[in-house]
């Protein structure tokens, strides 16, 4: 369950920011962010994943209250509770399959969980069709490929969480279908909350709720200073 | 292996082409300083040692760098010789024992080191195989030159003539090799042992005549002062070989005294004596001179540390423009992968993790270079103890 209460946040560069007084997701429910450019979508993930952490109110996650961890703590509840799909993929073209999707464990040695065994990590794999294709280069994977090799990494850790910043923006149709299909899937499979930042009207049916940015009244967001950057998608709190 | 070093490997070798392009910056950047420090302090080493190991150097008055260039690795000549006679002199005074050196031929690129049996003696020079010289015309070879021209005892090798235009010099001499010297790691290495005689008959001052013969006919007879008697050819026989049969007539014409050396090595039996026979050589008009090969030598790397602090000086310019370089690289690479960066933090990475990343491919990078340094210094290590200049 997400707990949103009294929520404020600006960045300390523009003043852009969000005020969302009271919002509920329950676990296992899937969400759809919409609203034009700019609206606060990328910022509401950060919020959720720890990655920003708001001046004001509570962010509270499986009923950890996120405002009061520490930073090497909210990492950690990244790491083993949040999934992230980029809209790039943003996959380390160095690395083959195998070591992509296990990225957060390489980066992180204390946060190696046990739960990522070569059972698991195979299971992943063959969910998501990559058993082949686990030793390959990145740079000679499909463009579909490399769209399963991202959700292997953020399910990787068999999170409680998915979040997915416009995962299917520049797909044709049927690509966006399948990877759509396979979030579905995944979280499904994990009793996981999936939330989607996505412009794609085309999707939002597909979602047990959606969330309009464009509409404060209804959605419970409003947006602060909304002069709104164009994409607000680097925080402070990024290096 | 650690997921940091992992990622780390990763990338280099990913980017290989940069990468190699860093490590030999890098390692030309170590390789350069270092190699010329090694490089002098060998030199230094050896020079040294060989100096320490002769007291006195005598010879012509000039040049004092060359007199103990020649004395110590028979390079050059000095601009004039001394005689036996000097040599004498140093020995009957009791205060050193002196050992004459002449060399001023080559036989086969390799000087002919022309001197007593004391000098062997002296170096601590002692056979590999065969024996010393025993007669006129045999040689004891070097360790390097027996190597190189694949000689063995038994065996033959021609000195070279001085001057092949000039047809009233001296003649080649085919010596016969008697023995081959254990490698001392010194100049004595590449050099052909002659007892000094043999230097003279290749000099030209010993000579032998043809052997004498019996009458063969009436008419020979008749020429002889008396019956029976065996005739003498005075005609002068230049021969290339000195052999059994010819080996007796061999013999000098002139004073042993005025016979040439090159140089004298003077070992002096102790501080006093040595302090004596140089005060014998004080005066400005003497023809001769005495040297502390150990202090020239001192001059001569004073000389050549100059040299070096210049070059390590363009090396440290070097070495902070690389600094520099690498550091822009460094600057632009974070820029470049940013990206890359900003996904590592938001999937749940340190900060710091982010630098240690960095710091573990500088660290992969700085080891390679490293270990090729090393493998250059290694190398030279191997050409330098080839180098025949001191061994």
């Amino acid at each position: 369950m997400v707990e949103i209460d009294d929520l404020e946040f600006r960045y300390e560069s523009d003043g852009f920011g969000l005020r969302i007084s009271n919002l509920r997701i329950p676990a296992g429910e899937t969400v759809a962010l919409v609203g034009p450019s700019g609206c606060g979508k990328t910022t509401l993930l950060n919020l959720l994943s720890g990655i920003a952490t708001p001046q004001h109110g509570t962010v509270r996650i499986e009923g950890r209250e996120l405002t009061l961890l520490d930073d090497a703590a909210r990492r950690a509840f990244r790491i083993s509770s949040v999934g992230m799909v980029f809209q790039e993929f943003e996959l380390l073209d160095y690395l083959n399959v195998e070591e992509n999707i296990l990225l957060p464990f390489l980066l992180n040695r204390v946060q190696r969980l046990a739960s990522a065994s070569r059972e698991d990590i195979d299971e992943l794999a063959e969910s998501l069709g990559l058993k082949p294709l686990l030793a390959r280069s990145i740079d000679r994977l499909s463009h579909g490929e490399r769209q399963r090799v991202a959700i292997g990494r953020a399910l990787i850790a068999n999170p409680n969480m998915l979040l997915a910043d416009e995962p299917t923006g520049n797909l044709d149709h049927s690509t966006r279908d399948r990877i759509v299909d396979l979030l579905f899937h995944h979280t499904a499979g994990r009793q996981a909350t999936l939330v989607v930042a996505t412009h794609d009207h085309n999707l939002i049916e597909r979602f047990d709720r959606v969330i309009d940015f464009s509409q404060p009244e209804q959605s419970g967001i409003e947006l602060l200073n909304s002069e709104p950057a164009l994409a607000p998608t680097s925080s402070e709190s990024e290096p | 292996m650690s997921g940091t070093f992992l990622l780390a490997r990763r990338y280099v070798w990913h980017h290989r082409g940069r990468s190699l392009v860093l490590v030999a910056c890098l390692t030309l950047t170590f390789s350069l300083p270092l190699g010329l420090r090694f490089f002098t302090r060998h030199f230094e080493t050896r020079l040294t040692a060989r100096a320490k190991a002769t007291p006195l150097v005598i010879g012509a008055a000039g040049s004092r760098f060359d007199l103990a260039l020649h004395g110590l690795y028979f390079r050059g000549q000095p601009p004039r010789e001394r005689t036996m006679a000097e040599a004498d002199r140093i020995s009957d005074s009791g205060f050193a024992k002196a050992i004459p050196l002449l060399v001023r031929f080559k036989a086969e690129g390799s000087p002919i080191v022309g001197t007593t049996a004391g000098y062997l003696k002296f170096r601590g020079l002692r056979l590999l195989k065969g024996e010393s010289w025993s007669r006129h015309g045999d040689c004891v070879l070097g360790a390097n030159v027996a190597s190189r021209l694949q000689l063995e005892p038994g065996e033959s090798l021609m000195s070279e003539p001085e001057n092949v235009f000039d047809l009233d010099g001296s003649f080649p001499l085919k010596m016969r090799v008697t023995g081959v010297l254990a490698k001392a790691n010194s100049p004595d290495d590449n050099a052909v042992f002659v007892e000094i005689h043999t230097a003279w008959i290749i000099a030209g001052i010993g000579h032998g005549h043809a052997p004498s013969r019996m009458p063969a006919s009436s008419d020979d007879a008749a020429t002889s002062s008396e019956e029976n008697a065996p005739a003498h050819d005075a005609s002068l026989t230049e021969f290339t070989e000195i052999t059994e049969n010819n080996a007796s007539s061999f013999h000098f014409h002139g004073s042993r005294d005025q016979f040439p050396v090159t140089a004298i090595l003077a070992v002096p039996s102790d501080e006093e004596s040595e302090t004596l026979l140089m005060g014998r050589y004080l005066a400005d008009d003497d023809p001769s001179q005495v040297l502390r090969p150990v202090e020239v030598i001192d001059e001569l790397m004073d000389f050549v540390m100059r040299i070096r602090q210049f070059f390590e000086l363009a090396f440290a310019i070097m070495a902070s423009v690389t600094a520099a370089l690498l550091t822009l690289f460094v600057i632009l690479a974070i820029q470049l992968r940013r990206r890359e960066f900003t996904t590592m933090f938001r999937i749940g990475c340190r900060r710091f993790q982010i630098v240690r990343l960095v710091g573990a491919e500088l660290l992969i990078l700085f080891s390679i270079s490293g270990l090729l340094t090393l493998v250059v210094i290694s190398g030279l290590t191997m050409a330098v103890s080839r180098l025949s200049f001191v061994g």
